[in-house]
């Protein structure tokens, strides 16, 4: 008998061979779901790497450099944010690119202060430089591999 | 243990799965239609695809394989779908854009893998969206979206979207370059995306084409919510409160201020109406609640009959044939490629909003497509990405999809700062 007539002859057949390519379809997205969750896990050590793993640390409170922008100062929308009034809105910007950070003033009226010397442009960070905003004093350190 | 945990999926492994994918729905086809030439082209088209595509990403790049894997896999679906509707034909044209669509993607990923390169080359995205702009007014018919170049047809309002998500994402930085004129403080960027959008939403409404206008707007408005939010979840709540208030005001203005046959459509019942407007609506229903959960079968449908069957009602031709369960797996799948943003999360604000600005385009057509279709809003005439038959809206979606690639595997290198050698 021809494949055809019996499609025709028995319908559950043909629901059957339909529900097993939509089972097999959405195997195939959750197979996808897990590498993109392996992918994630290889960016953030990748991330981890070519960003040196800096992060800032401030009155024993860790912050984490997790993108290649990182704003700080009072305004509830800046990624570090302290409610100081000595501190602008937006005081300092973080940068990542070239495989380095560096911090710049973001028009803050008491300025950014590193390793004790206002900066006037972009100014590259290392391991235990001393950031300065208001009374706050930020030291960059070197994370726990991820 | 952990180690080994972040080891990637090989790409053998994700290539076999959607071989044995479209195999299995191919195996459906040869049931309905039996095993003929048409058959024979279509496997080996959608199969090659698969084997070349996933060889060439091996070869090439091995980083952000989600995007290009869930491509492959919508693209061959796709191609088996419209190759099917109302009678086997190959749909080679389809299959061809489909190509070109992730040959696109790779083209778009390569050009904005470099956030700061990317925003540097602003100017010329300005360009570009004004040239597009220009294009419309002056090459399409009067008051129509199309360019007719005799041999192939192109709507250059699909590949506005690309560059209106180019230039709707922003960074840090650019927020922070603030200009004064008469006392008033602005930022130049925020500017030029006000007056993009007016440009973009005047010309729809003139081309009287306000279909696509939801999407525009859902990109501008996201990329406002981005600049003014910034990310990290520290949205401050007045603001939010105040927008959506603005949001409200201008979609009350809108509807008031709508062209009569935008008013038409709105308040109009497709079921009192069933042979004249409401038409196209009533037959897609009626094909969804004929095709149940499993469908009538490749090639069974008559909603194929219905204008812009493969196109605007596609994911009711897709029920009717495949049931509704593989219609709903494919909108799923399609809407895996902007979640897909929210397994790798981009390292840059420029990469963020142009992730936000392809989950609007995405989601808005895709909500645009289906509830017109099912008679939840008004019929509006988009896409669904990647399904619906079409050239310009394929290539579209192929650009956008690099830009989600881009945000999943950057290069941060100022291309300036490389040259200064440093700071």
């Amino acid at each position: 008998m021809d494949i055809q007539e019996i499609f025709r002859q028995y319908p559950y057949f043909r629901e059957a061979a339909t529900a097993f390519v939509v089972i097999f379809v959405n195997i195939c997205a959750l197979v996808i779901l897990i590498a993109a969750g392996r992918e994630r896990r290889r960016g953030d050590r990748r991330w981890a790497k070519e960003s040196k793993g800096y992060m800032l640390v401030c009155q024993g409170q860790t912050y984490p450099l997790s993108a290649a922008e990182i704003l700080i100062g009072r305004h509830p929308s800046a990624d570090i944010c302290f409610p100081e009034t000595e501190i602008s809105r937006f005081h300092a910007l973080l940068t990542f690119s070239n495989g380095r950070w560096q911090i710049e003033d973001a028009g803050a009226h008491n300025g950014v202060i590193v390793n004790g010397r206002r900066i006037s442009g972009p100014c590259t960070l290392h391991r235990n430089d001393a950031i300065t905003i208001g009374k706050r004093r930020l030291v960059v350190v070197k994370g726990e591999r991820m | 243990m952990a180690k080994n945990s972040t080891k990637p999926l090989s790409h053998p492994l994700l290539l076999l799965l959607i071989l044995i994918a479209h195999t299995a729905m191919m195996v459906l086809v040869i049931f309905s239609f039996g095993i003929n030439a048409e058959v024979v082209k279509m496997a080996v088209a959608v199969l090659l695809a698969d084997v070349a595509g996933s060889v060439i990403l091996q070869i090439v790049q091995r980083e952000a394989c989600t995007v290009d894997t869930v491509m492959l896999l919508v693209i061959g679906m796709s191609t088996i779908y419209q190759s099917c509707f109302g009678g086997l034909s190959f749909a080679l044209k389809h299959y061809i854009f489909g190509l070109a669509a992730f040959l696109m993607c790779q083209i778009s990923y390569a050009v904005t893998r470099n956030p700061y390169r990317a925003e540097r080359w602003k100017p010329a995205w300005y360009v570009l969206f004004f040239a597009l702009v220009a294009a419309i007014l002056l090459l399409t018919g009067s008051r129509s979206m199309w360019i007719d170049l005799g041999f192939i047809t192109i709507q250059p309002s699909e590949f506005v979207k690309p560059v209106f998500v180019l230039i709707a994402a922003s960074s840090i930085r650019t927020q922070l370059n603030k200009k004064t004129f008469l006392g008033i403080h602005f930022v130049p960027d925020n500017l030029m995306l006000i007056l993009c959008t007016v440009v973009i939403a005047g010309l729809q409404w003139w081309c009287r084409d306000l279909g696509s206008l939801p999407t525009f707007v859902a990109v501008a408005g996201f990329g406002f919510l981005l600049r003014f939010c910034y990310l990290r979840e520290k949205f401050s709540v007045r603001l939010i409160v105040f927008l959506a208030g603005c949001a409200v005001v201008a979609g009350v203005l809108a509807w008031k201020l709508a062209p009569a046959y935008v008013q038409e459509r709105l308040h109009s019942d497709i079921w009192s109406d069933m042979s004249g407007t409401g038409y196209q609506q009533v037959k897609a229903l009626t094909a969804v609640a004929e095709g149940g959960w499993f469908g009538k079968g490749a090639g069974n449908g008559t909603l194929i009959r219905v204008a812009a069957s493969r196109t605007d009602i596609v994911f009711s031709t897709i029920c009717e044939e495949w049931g509704l369960f593989t219609g709903m797996m494919t909108v799923i799948l399609v809407l895996f490629l902007p979640a897909s943003i929210l397994t790798v999360p981009p390292r840059s604000y420029y990469h963020s909003g142009l992730a936000v600005g392809v989950a609007a385009v995405f989601m808005v057509q895709m909500t645009l497509n289906i509830f017109g279709s099912c008679n939840v809003i008004p019929f509006t005439g988009v896409t669904i990405p990647f399904i619906s038959q079409g050239g310009s809206s394929m290539l579209s979606s192929g650009i956008l999809a690099g830009f989600l690639k881009a945000a999943q595997a950057p290069v941060l290198t100022d291309p300036v700062l490389k040259k200064k050698g440093g700071a």
